[in-house]
């Protein structure tokens, strides 16, 4: 079959050449400008997807920008894997989203928007207690904070010093949200135009840049996951539920929820209305049924299920030095080779921010090259598959960390008592 | 009495605190522009530190690359520590620090030096193996790499990337060393003019970023240090035997070697001939003689001998968001406020590259604000006691190693089979 990837980062390449493993055509468009070089050598790029349209037996929108493009396309009948402008809502507009988790009686964290610091500072004072700080637009992720003092007088500190350098052209607008103390865990599904697709994939992310937690948030440097028949409770309390206004919508594709779980119940933070990355690349190494067949029925609207590995995968991203800063990975890691790929490990590498020149793998796109995917029947023996060959790459400089998967070893004590497992 | 501290980046600054908090006092004069804002607040800074030379009772230079200026001092009759053109030269000039290692018996790895990364090629090519390349001259560190393929190719794949980056206008100018594997170890001692004053120190480095040795080298993560009577094996393997030299150019100040340590003996890579940073930061935990009193007695040559606790002390580096990248760090990590510093903990906290405004603590600098300095009978105590503080500062999106210690299991065994503890 042919596949038209419409993409804006080309993230989603590990699956692109998953399925010319399988045999399939593939043609990939990258829509950012900065990141053109990813897939380059590596995948049949086109610098227009719309031409390809009629081409392609299904077209797969990787992103949740995209939702729009892919609902129109979908309309005009076109076999279309992606999400659609609810989805991109849901994502993109934490308003939208929050307003719809509590229409469906998903328990969401409290919080409150300002539009001042001055009036979270007394906010804060009023009632103390341990808060996050999440911004809304670019600089975001490093402007968030997590608070740590039972009193809150972390969080008054930095907001005065926010308020102290703030540019004051620039618009203030945050959310400061009750922090919930418990276990991060993501719940995601595919979702056929009617109604979820079984099993379901359940999550822990990485999202801080060091071993232990430590340091900025990334977009992510490694996840731990398992496919669960029926999602269990954590499903059951908040995916699930989206049933009804994802039928209404018609939404084909993949869809997840991230979760503070907890001994009084699962807390809703955020979708993601489209594949995660490196969620993706993990699922890779757990899925049976081709990805050809999941993805073609899928847009056809006829995936009842597909087949899986038992067990347990992580996958450990190797970042390139400079990450997750783009002036210093700029600099410092990108063009870099990624060296030790052979024909033992190479099924565990699954290729994301490269680009292929005279036979060799570079550094590209914003400084996460590879995940290093590792399966096993315990959490413990799918570490050590992943870690024995990212153990046998080497791109200088690079980063990764070397505990993705230890949460599970006090984390799973707890969920079981609570019922998630 | 009067200390006159005389710095080019203003890493002394945490042992200039102590000297005042002594009942000490002290003037901070520091040479690059780009660091005048470290300690401010918290020392006395002058701008020409030549005219206070005669206010001092003694001066302090922390640093090399100042040597001629503390010669013409000492010349003159003024107590002065550091400054030794003879010490410059074995840490700067790697060719020059190898031909005296030679002379004075100390063993070294193997190394070869190369004009053209094709000679570097071809030489790996016909000699596989192991090797280390270190770039001679004012490069990045981040040029270095540390061999992991045995047959050297992954050696060769780099030096055929490097042409592809190199600037035209810097010199191409290359050693390859054969990569010896072993226990990174260091030993230093304070050298009074004629001999070593005692007991020895022995310490363990941390250069890589990330935990479990992962990514690029930085200034440093965290160290462990103990005392050693006599300095024990390493130090009569290697630094003692520098006892001559050091005497016959009246070196005053603290000088240290590393080595890496085999079963066949240890093999010396390169002296620091000045401080050790964050090694002084963490001596401090375990000195029981005053500074003040030993820096006086080491420049008037008559420090024999000085008192410290027996036990471990690890020193966790937390840097701030973007090092070991400047340019990041500049961005991302530099001025934001420090947190959680108390009076239970301060002790344990010594403050780097920070200064203090309105009664607040900020970063500045290169990216190394703190040391948190934790002390015990075994290391891993001193990892709890340390840690423990680590936990209670919050540096926004500060970055620090879970696992600086954590060596010590499987190294201890070793040293101790081989005769080095």
């Amino acid at each position: 079959m042919k596949f038209l990837f419409v993409t804006v980062f080309g993230e989603s390449l590990a699956l692109m050449r998953t399925l010319e493993d399988e045999g399939h055509r593939v043609k990939c468009f990258v829509k950012d400008p900065q990141f053109q070089d990813v897939g380059r050598g590596v995948i049949s790029r086109v610098r227009k997807w719309k031409p390809y349209a009629k081409w392609a037996d299904v077209i797969v929108f990787d992103d949740a920008d995209l939702g729009r493009d892919c609902e129109n396309m979908r309309s005009r009948g076109y076999p279309c894997v992606g999400g659609n402008s609810f989805g991109d809502n849901l994502e993109n507009q934490r308003l939208f989203g929050q307003k719809i988790l509590e229409e469906v009686g998903i328990k969401i964290p409290k919080s409150r928007r300002f539009k001042s610091f001055r009036s979270a500072i007394k906010f804060v004072g009023k009632r103390p207690a341990r808060y996050v700080l999440k911004f809304n637009g670019q600089l975001a992720r490093y402007l968030s904070y997590i608070g740590r003092f039972g009193d809150g007088s972390d969080v008054v500190d930095i907001l005065e010093h926010y308020l102290g350098i703030w540019n004051k052209n620039k618009k203030v607008d945050f959310i400061v949200q009750k922090y919930v103390d418990g276990i991060e865990m993501g719940v995601g599904a595919f979702f056929n135009g009617m109604d979820f697709v079984y099993p379901i994939n359940i999550t822990f992310e990485h999202k801080h840049f060091l071993a232990g937690g430590v340091g900025p948030l990334t977009p992510e440097m490694g996840t731990s996951m398992y496919y669960s028949k029926d999602g269990g409770k954590l499903f059951r309390e908040t995916l699930l539920k989206m049933k009804p206004y994802l039928a209404r919508t018609n939404y084909r594709g993949f869809i997840d929820i991230n979760c503070m779980v907890t001994e009084g119940g699962a807390y809703a933070l955020e979708f993601s209305s489209r594949f995660g990355y490196p969620q993706l690349d993990i699922q890779l190494a757990l899925h049976k049924t081709p990805w050809g067949e999941l993805l073609h029925k899928l847009a056809l609207g006829a995936l009842k299920k597909f087949d899986v590995h038992r067990g347990f995968a992580i996958g450990v991203v190797i970042a390139g030095a400079g990450v997750p800063f783009e002036v210093s990975y700029n600099k410092y890691g990108r063009g870099l080779p990624i060296l030790g790929i052979n024909e033992n490990n190479k099924h565990q590498i699954r290729l994301s921010e490269v680009f292929k020149k005279n036979g060799a793998y570079y550094c590209a796109g914003s400084g996460y090259p590879i995940t290093v995917t590792g399966r096993g029947k315990s959490m413990v023996s799918a570490q050590q598959a992943a870690y024995n060959t990212v153990d046998q790459i080497v791109v200088p400089n690079s980063l990764y960390r070397t505990d993705i998967g230890d949460h599970w070893v006090h984390e799973r004590l707890k969920l079981k008592k609570w019922g998630y497992i | 009495m009067k200390f006159l501290f005389v710095t080019p980046l203003a890493e002394s600054a945490s042992l200039v605190q102590k000297v005042q908090e002594e009942g000490h006092a002290v003037r901070f004069y520091i040479k690059d522009k780009k660091w005048r804002d470290v300690a401010r607040g918290l020392v006395p800074h002058v701008r020409d530190w030549k005219k206070h030379r005669d206010w001092a009772d003694i001066i302090v230079f922390d640093d090399v690359e100042m040597a001629k200026d503390a010669e013409w001092l000492r010349e003159r009759g003024y107590p002065v520590i550091g400054g030794n053109v003879f010490g410059d030269r074995i840490e700067n000039d790697r060719i020059f620090g190898v031909k005296i290692m030679r002379e004075a018996g100390i063993r070294f790895p193997r190394s070869w030096r190369f004009k053209s990364f094709a000679s570097g090629i071809k030489f790996i090519q016909k000699n596989p193996g192991r090797y280390v390349i270190k770039f001679n001259g004012q490069l990045d560190r981040f040029l270095c790499y540390v061999g992991k393929f045995p047959d050297g190719s992954d050696m060769t794949d780099l030096l055929n990337h490097y042409p592809r980056v190199w600037l035209k206008k810097d010199k191409i100018d290359f050693i390859l060393q054969e990569v010896i594997d072993g226990v990174e170890m260091s030993v230093s001692g304070f050298f009074n003019g004629t001999d070593f004053a005692y007991p020895i120190n022995v310490t363990f480095e941390h250069k890589r970023f990330m935990a479990g040795g992962v990514g690029p080298f930085t200034g440093e993560m965290g160290t462990t240090i103990y005392y050693s009577k006599d300095g024990g094996k390493l130090f009569r393997e290697t630094l003692l035997k520098m006892k001559p030299y050091l005497a016959r150019v009246n070196y005053r100040g603290s000088i240290d070697l590393n080595s890496m340590v085999t079963e066949k003996g240890a093999y010396a890579i390169e002296f620091t001939s000045r401080f050790g940073y964050p090694q002084v930061d963490i001596q401090q935990e375990l000195h029981i003689t005053p500074w003040g009193e030993l820096l006086y007695d080491l420049a008037h040559g008559k420090l024999k001998k000085f008192k410290v606790r027996s036990g471990f002390a690890i020193g966790v580096i937390i840097g701030g968001a973007g090092m070991p990248f400047e340019i990041a760090y500049r961005k991302y990590g530099k001025h934001l406020p420090i947190l959680g510093i108390n009076d239970e903990n301060r002790t344990q906290v010594k403050l780097l590259e920070v200064y203090k405004k309105d009664g607040k603590l900020y970063t500045t600098g290169a990216g190394y604000p703190l040391v948190i300095n934790g002390r015990g009978k075994s290391i891993k105590e001193a990892q709890k006691n340390a840690y423990n503080v680590v936990n209670q500062i919050i540096i926004p999106n500060g970055v620090y190693r879970i696992d600086i210690g954590d060596h010590w299991k499987q190294d201890a065994p070793l040293l101790k089979k081989w005769g080095y503890l």
